[in-house]
């Protein structure tokens, strides 16, 4: 099954054997949290709507036309999910998501599930991301430094570093944008 | 540039939004604007992916590797400003800066001293002696009064009835110059302390260097005298 692309994944799902299905969600899981803790800021909140993003996807996986990748095609369930998720606590009059400022809501908290093959995929991940933001160029590893590390704002990059505002969000973007490519260049593989 | 072409491609550039987005740094109605464009845009989603996908690879790294590390504690003893009030401080300006005022304090009493001894100093004559320079003087006397020079009288060549005249006789008052028996310079020198010639000891420059209190000569001075008052009484 590991050497199916996903596109046959899902056919097999739909097909013969529905268990398929847990190989797509193996692949993209951590990816589509990822995804749903840029839109929503908090870890257990980005758990909650990627298992949210999973079920509905499994439940209209006949749905899918493949005109698309289903890496795409997950993509958009998870933003309307995470959406969603938005507007329902928006309605119940919560702040923790308009909570703009909320910095304690940025808290990392560790996977319920840590199994030792998990343990180890993360380390060599941490292992990955350390050589790819050292080999980033010094202006772009500057600005990662600068929000991640130093929890800077935009405004506040640009003063310190005496760039327009914009500059420094470009930076950023193209930051992100070469780990990213640095990263697929060396996937981790879960033995 | 591979980065800016695919961008360009799309057609669709919302990375300045993307990342604040992901930063929670965008609000309003461009929140809005934006989760609304990218439940749309299937590019944009996708972009939006492995934007958030590598961000949160660098989040998870910061806090595995960095959240352990011990903070490294500054402590600076910073002394506590004490709390003064408004009409404290005004007083205060005298107690911080205590002995400039004692200096200067002192400095006016010295001051004052000084000017006290230099104003009421004995004897009218040092007085006169340190602002008025010695009158009579030929030298110091100005050029368009007349010089007075004491009639030298000499003794030898002055008949015998002059000379046995007691020069200490009475002088009346209101005797004009010329009725008044003249005496010579010399007569009365017995009476006063013969100058020292100049080549003595060092005692004579001294007495050289006296100041000069009276310049006129004793035939001029018509004060009266305890001797002509014992004339009278002795006969």
């Amino acid at each position: 099954m590991l050497d199916l692309t996903d596109e046959q994944i899902v056919e097999l799902a739909l097909s013969e054997d529905p268990n398929a299905f847990g190989e797509i969600v193996r692949r993209w899981e951590r990816k589509i949290f990822a995804l749903c803790f840029g839109m929503l800021g908090r870890e257990d909140d980005a758990r909650d709507a990627a298992q949210e993003t999973f079920i509905a996807a499994y439940r209209n996986l006949a749905r899918f036309r493949g005109d698309a990748r289903v890496s795409s095609w997950l993509h958009r369930i998870a933003v309307n999910q995470c959406l969603t998720t938005k507007r329902r606590d928006r309605s119940r009059a919560e702040d923790l998501i308009d909570d703009e400022n909320g910095e304690e809501d940025r808290v990392f908290v560790a996977a319920p599930q840590y199994s030792p093959a998990r343990k180890i995929e993360k380390a060599e991940r941490m292992t990955l991301v350390r050589q790819a933001v050292t080999t980033l160029p010094s202006d772009l590893r500057q600005v990662i430094v600068m929000k991640e590390f130093e929890e800077m704002t935009f405004q506040e990059i640009s003063e310190t570093l005496e760039l327009p505002l914009s500059t420094v969000k470009s930076r950023l973007y193209t930051a992100l944008k070469q780990l990213r490519m640095k990263m697929e260049r060396t996937p981790v593989e879960v033995v | 540039m591979e980065i800016l072409n695919n961008r360009r491609k799309s057609g669709c550039d919302r990375s300045d939004d993307m990342v604040a987005y992901i930063y929670n740094e965008i609000v309003g109605d461009a929140r809005r604007r934006f989760e609304l464009h990218l439940s749309d845009c299937m590019h944009c989603t996708d972009d939006f992916a492995e934007i958030s996908d590598a961000r949160y690879s660098v989040f998870e790294w910061q806090k595995e590797e960095f959240a352990d590390l011990a903070t490294p504690q500054f402590s600076i003893p910073y002394v506590p400003k004490p709390e003064v009030s408004a009409g404290a401080g005004f007083w205060n300006i005298f107690r911080t800066h205590s002995w400039a005022f004692s200096a200067a304090s002192v400095v006016v009493v010295c001051l004052g001293l000084v000017f006290a001894v230099f104003m009421f100093s004995d004897g009218p004559e040092n007085d006169v002696a340190a602002v008025v320079p010695a009158v009579g003087t030929p030298a110091e006397m100005p050029a368009n009064k007349p010089v007075v020079q004491p009639e030298k009288v000499d003794v030898a060549a002055m008949p015998a009835e002059a000379k046995n005249v007691d020069l200490d006789e009475k002088t009346t008052r209101g005797n004009t110059p010329a009725a008044r028996p003249v005496r010579a310079a010399t007569v009365r020198s017995n009476k006063r302390p013969t100058p020292a010639p100049r080549n003595a000891a060092p005692a004579e420059s001294n007495f050289a260097d006296a100041p000069v209190l009276s310049n006129y000569e004793d035939n001029e001075d018509r004060s009266l005298r305890l001797s002509d008052l014992l004339e009278e009484v002795g006969g």
